[in-house]
């Protein structure tokens, strides 16, 4: 028996010492990052000092182009739209870069199953940013949205770089596709595939923890001064009735946003885009051609907000 | 308390070290510690179904005294022996019919008479099924069997039995021991054996991986394929049912192996219920390798009693169909599940109508068959992970359409993919070529390399702490 608690014990000072070497393979990796995921979130945590942050879902990261932001407004922009999460990933990235410069202006868009609905697991919004671990804002989302043996995988540098060698790597290697964060989708919409129009989710059962996390994004925010702007951009096949049945999806947030002054420009039926097939690549994204020509279309109410 | 939780990891060390801190000469002590402890641990999961396994231990551990008091020679007491094994075996069945088919049974009645134009409600039931009902009334049952036809002697003690049937290590899913290897082990001194707990440690290791690194990956890319299937191509719906047969196999093994090392680190040996499935050359032979407790329950205690192979060829081949449509329904009451296995009856039959299994072969023909078994294995998984017949017909119909997403995630096929190739290598080469496996895991040097990569492929690529076993809703 004495054996085996010798060889136990000395098969776990390996594990502690590889799991040591691994962070720091793991942290060359990621300061030395060039693009992707990986670049971004690194961006996001030490380097961002950009004037307008973008954030949301997917369709934040596919219909906002900064570069046409940073022409017409004159202010440089960065698209920090994540596929599949809301504000459990998105506030805290806020929080980072807050942390080294305010932005003049931060753009939210809301979508409602990520943001403030019951929908899926939370280690689903945390993934993405479990590498900015050792930052206070996402150690302490970790901490809210995790389970309570959070604290005790934190300790493991493998843990916290779960899922993300190949990105890693990758990322290290080359550019990614995308530019300041805006990752464009090709392609034109099959309706032949997708014959049904997807329904509007409005009737989901609110999660008090998310909604309570974006209650105090949007104090925040309006603590630190900065403009908060939340938009929703525009759908396939939404028409004007469409777009009032998706307005319930919002009640949540509505006393919210009018108690402190926070403006929803609701772009859900947008004239000459929403019934426009060619900008969009499904039915809830646009196309870079749609991104294009959504984001030049909002830059008026962009300067409204600024301006204020 | 799941095996691929924080809290076992946790759990499991300071058990081991309690355990092993009473003396073997104790056992008695021992097991008391190990019938609380399994009792606890399955009272993690939902307390109050703690009286469904008790139950269960109590109706059966009766049962088999009651059963031990007629005795075989008398006509009229025979008699009543069997009317005896029968009321037993439905009072340890019924917790299992209740909660697990009441709700399939009485819809399909409802349906039934609706047809005739007879209209009938039953009330609903929405009580959540045990936590491992599946495979304690069948261990439970098992022993009754044994008990009547005097294979073994009915257990006296009442505490050893209770352990027999709640055994923590395998009362989730399984494997579904027999009184004869386990009873045995729980009444002898288990003294420490280095090699058995450090062979523990290892199937705990393997189970880890498999569950973690692999099953639960291929069940992110799986469930976006099922759930959205009319968004995939055909080769893309391929795919996904092709990587749930991965997810199933390493979900199920993957536990499977770890109770078989969580077993061995406190002293027990379990019956291995994988033997490489994908390399079986018919579906004869996939049941030889695939959840073997439950192959060799139903050979034991259906097949057999309907009179096995020792009958006309045409009941043969009924007993055959009946065994799989039982071995169907214990998966779960729904249709799908007795259509799969309706499927692997069916395919028995033929096997066994064309002689397939009397010759062996090797080289091209082999693995040809290897193929075609594992397609065959693999299209029947299909109707298994659908939770309607409507939906296995529409996503077969999907195969044939160039239409739609290739790939559902670059990203989760990659890893699946490195992490599925250490389980590809083990299965071929421990498989095809054992005494290779065995040379290079006699040396020391590579077997810890191995278990360092393993445990950090679970840290760096497994999807930990979000899913439950597939298995556990059996």
């Amino acid at each position: 028996m004495k054996r085996f608690y010798i060889k136990a014990l000395a098969f776990f000072f390996i594990i502690i010492i590889i799991d040591f070497l691994s962070g720091l393979g793991y942290s060359f990796l990621i300061n030395r990052s060039k693009g992707g995921d990986t670049y971004k979130n690194h961006y996001l945590a030490e380097i961002s000092k950009d004037d307008i942050l973008i954030l949301g879902s997917s369709r934040a990261a596919r219909h906002y182009v900064p570069d046409i932001i940073r022409d017409s407004l004159g202010l440089t922009c960065f698209n920090a739209g994540e596929p599949g999460c809301g504000i459990v990933t998105e506030y805290p990235r806020y929080q980072m870069v807050a942390e080294r410069n305010k932005p003049k202006l931060v753009v939210y868009e809301v979508t409602p199953t990520f943001d403030y609905f019951v929908m899926d697991d939370y280690y689903k919004y945390l993934g993405p940013i479990r590498q900015c671990l050792y930052k206070r804002p996402v150690k302490e989302a970790f901490l809210l949205f995790g389970d309570r043996y959070e604290k005790l995988r934190e300790l493991s540098s493998m843990y916290r770089n779960n899922s993300s060698i190949i990105n890693n790597i990758f990322d290290f290697l080359k550019e990614g596709s995308s530019v300041r964060g805006f990752t464009p989708l090709y392609g034109h919409l099959k309706p032949s595939i997708n014959k049904n129009k997807p329904g509007f989710y409005t009737d989901l059962p609110v999660d008090s923890l998310k909604l309570a996390f974006f209650k105090k994004f949007v104090y925040e925010t309006k603590a630190d001064s900065v403009p908060l702007c939340l938009i929703i951009s525009p759908r396939y096949m939404c028409d004007k009735l469409d777009a009032l049945k998706y307005k319930k999806a919002y009640e949540a947030i509505e006393s919210l946003c009018s108690e402190s002054d926070i403006p929803i420009i609701d772009h859900t039926f947008m004239e000459g885009v929403s019934n426009d097939s060619t900008l969009f690549n499904d039915y809830f994204h646009l196309n870079n051609k749609g991104a294009k020509a959504f984001t030049k279309a909002i830059m008026p109410e962009l300067r409204a907000v600024i301006n204020q | 308390m799941l095996f691929n939780t924080i809290p076992f990891i946790i759990f499991l060390p300071i058990l081991f070290v309690v355990y092993w801190a009473i003396p073997t000469q104790k056992k008695r002590l021992k097991n008391i510690f190990l019938l609380i402890i399994s009792i606890c641990f399955y009272a993690n999961f939902a307390p109050v179904y703690t009286i469904v396994l008790l139950g269960v231990v109590a109706i059966t551990y009766w049962g088999g005294r009651l059963l031990e008091l007629n005795e075989i020679g008398d006509k009229v007491r025979g008699r009543n022996k069997k009317r005896l094994l029968w009321v037993v075996v439905l009072l340890g069945v019924l917790p299992l019919l209740i909660f697990k088919y009441y709700n399939f049974i009485s819809i399909n009645i409802v349906a039934g008479l609706k047809q005739i134009g007879l209209y009938w409600e039953f009330p609903g039931l929405n009580w959540a099924v045990p936590v491992g009902i599946s495979f304690f009334t069948f261990q439970a049952i098992g022993y009754i069997a044994d008990v009547y036809h005097n294979r073994i002697k009915a257990e006296h003690d009442f505490w050893d039995y209770a352990l027999f049937i709640t055994f923590f290590p395998q009362i989730a899913s399984g494997p579904i021991s027999k009184a004869e290897e386990l009873l045995p082990q729980i009444k002898n001194e288990r003294p420490f054996k280095y090699t058995q707990v450090v062979s523990g440690l290892r199937y705990f290791l393997w189970g880890m991986f498999l569950k973690v690194a692999i099953a639960d990956r291929a069940g992110i890319y799986v469930d976006t394929v099922f759930n959205e299937y009319n968004s995939f191509s055909g080769i893309g719906c391929i795919i996904g049912c092709l990587l749930f047969s991965f997810q199933i196999y390493a979900d199920f093994a993957g536990y499977s192996y770890m109770a078989v090392g969580v077993g061995k680190l406190l002293g027990f040996d379990l019956i291995n219920n994988f033997y490489h499935p994908y390399l079986s050359t018919s579906i004869t032979d996939f049941w030889h390798r695939w959840h073997i407790s439950l192959s060799r329950w139903l050979k034991d205690y259906v097949y057999i009693p309907l009179g096995g192979s020792r009958c006309s060829k045409i009941r043969n081949y009924t007993n055959i169909i009946f065994t799989f449509l039982v071995s169907g329904i214990w998966h779960g009451a729904n249709w799908t599940f007795i259509i799969w296995g309706g499927i692997h009856g069916v395919c028995q039959v033929f096997e066994k109508m064309i002689g397939l299994n009397k010759k062996s072969y090797t080289g091209y023909i082999k693995l040809i068959r290897i193929l075609v078994t594992f397609i065959i294995v693999s299209f029947a998984w299909l109707i298994f992970r659908t939770p309607t017949i409507e939906d296995a017909i529409l996503y077969i119909k999907r195969f044939g359409s160039s239409e739609g997403e290739l790939i559902a995630s670059t990203t989760a096929l990659a890893y699946f993919l490195i992490a599925v190739t250490p389980l590809v290598l083990y299965d071929l080469i421990h498989g095809i070529w054992p005494e290779v496996y065995n040379r290079l895991m006699s040396k020391s040097v590579l077997r810890w390399i191995i278990y360092i990569v393993l445990l950090c492929m679970i840290l760096q690529i497994g999807v930990i702490d979000s899913s439950s076993f597939i298995y556990v809703s059996f």
